[in-house]
């Protein structure tokens, strides 16, 4: 398996992988100095396979874009994460708070955020891989339960986030959408946060296409008051190292 | 870069002109630099959608996605991971890909069974192309494939087939397609000299 995941390079530069296999190559390739220096070679190399298919594009495509980009906002630039040492867990007080004015927002959200993992449980239901199997279905138990609770966010780098709390599973999921990939050699890291800013590692993840993730938390919420997101060095880290990219309150 | 003379002095202005110089200025929100880096960049991404959709309406939007997608995400472009273009390219046909998959998935198989037998239909291109000169370097590299390798090149990136998707198509193993995908990549890589 380690061995034919390094093969995938050139499945992974003509985009021949569907979601899981890309999501797992990626994980794979924070890692994986050889295959990012093969990728970026092949990468270039499909790029020529694309610009070999040149056409003259005809003018109203350039008015209509040209005229569109004073409505789309920009992204900021992707800050390297601070050498936080000094820095605590960002305080749970500070969460932006989502009051009746943002329910219909909200609302939207965890609409949009059912339909990703609905379709993320089908595509990884496809999958052979039992361990995928098995996480969708870990998700899937929490976000059907009935005492499941949602909170939305919005990550500090673009995307946006929802956990899900249920406490007769003993368990939560974060669902991520449009999230970007994580810098180069670096990783995203979830936390349990208590009442008292203490964090306890729950897992790290690497967003799939389209900056998508569905995936339980380890450990139980049990005790928690908090779920944050940071980005660690590949590998995560024990305790945060940065300040998080997403917090939600999830417990009193 | 030009160089301006007034009055005896001699003004030396910096015009950004590689993709990469000009996104970095895109990236700040300079929506000349974008214009210019439209002209650069608006043909080969509409060629792709169009050789990966085939429907002119529909290669022309997802075109224009992914020419906002770059305005809008100037500032995610890392030059350590590659050139501009190949940046931007990549955003162009992983989006027009996602498109044939999700807009296929139903009506997919039925096509699929019926294209199983001829396997190689990507001629019909009608549209003015744009620099043959590039076009007949890559056929010329292509060419020196194995068959093997470029159908599954072909079928992989200008049909958008996944790769299973490629095995089932050639009735080859996908372990044989993955390797083929791969040293096909790496030979085409040396014959067009990419660093």
């Amino acid at each position: 398996m380690t061995e034919s995941i390094h093969l995938l390079t050139g499945a992974y530069a003509v985009d021949a992988l569907d979601g899981d296999e890309r999501a797992e190559f990626e994980g794979h390739l924070t890692g994986c100095d050889d295959c990012r220096e093969e990728l970026r070679g092949l990468t270039e190399t499909a790029a020529r396979l694309a610009g070999a298919e040149a056409v003259v594009p005809p003018a109203g495509l350039k008015t209509s874009v040209l005229s569109q980009i004073d409505s789309v906002r920009q992204l900021p630039p992707l800050t390297p994460p601070e050498s936080a040492a000094d820095e605590a867990i960002a305080p749970v007080v500070e969460l932006r708070p989502r009051r009746t004015s943002r329910l219909l927002s909200v609302a939207a959200v965890v609409l949009a955020v059912a339909a990703v993992s609905l379709s993320l449980l089908l595509a990884q239901a496809r999958s052979k891989n039992t361990e995928l199997s098995a996480q969708a279905q870990s998700v899937a138990q929490v976000l059907t339960a009935a005492d499941a609770h949602t909170v939305t966010s919005e990550f500090a780098g673009g995307g946006r986030g929802a956990v899900t709390v249920s406490a007769t599973q003993g368990s939560a999921v974060l669902v991520a959408t449009a999230l970007p990939s994580p810098p180069s050699g670096q990783t995203y890291e979830m936390w349990f946060i208590d009442a008292d800013g203490k964090a306890r590692a729950a897992g790290t993840f690497v967003p799939g296409p389209n900056g998508s993730a569905a995936l339980p938390l380890t450990g139980s919420p049990a005790g928690s008051a908090a779920v944050g997101v940071t980005v660690e060095p590949a590998g995560g880290s024990t305790q945060p190292t940065t300040k998080p990219i997403l917090a939600v309150q999830t417990g009193p | 870069m030009t160089s301006t003379v007034r009055r005896g002095t001699v003004r030396l202005v910096i015009v950004p002109t590689s993709p990469e110089q000009l996104l970095a200025e895109v990236a700040k929100g300079d929506g000349d630099a974008f214009e210019r880096l439209y002209d650069q960049i608006a043909g080969p991404v509409l060629g792709v959608a169009r050789r990966v959709l085939r429907d002119p309406a529909q290669s022309e939007e997802v075109a224009q996605e992914v020419l906002l997608e770059v305005w809008r995400s100037a500032s995610r472009f890392d030059e350590s991971k590659g050139s501009a273009l190949a940046w931007v390219l990549t955003i162009a046909h992983r989006r027009a890909v996602d498109r044939v998959r999700s807009a296929q998935a139903s009506t997919d198989r039925e096509l699929r069974d019926a294209s199983r037998s001829h396997v190689v239909p990507y001629d019909d291109v009608a549209d003015e192309v744009e620099n043959r000169l590039e076009r007949e370097r890559v056929q010329q590299a292509l060419g020196a494939l194995t068959d093997l390798q470029r159908e599954a090149i072909r079928l992989a990136y200008y049909g958008g087939y996944t790769q299973r998707e490629v095995s089932d198509l050639l009735d080859v193993p996908l372990g044989t397609i993955k390797t083929r995908l791969r040293d096909g990549l790496i030979r085409l890589r040396d014959a067009l000299g990419v660093t």
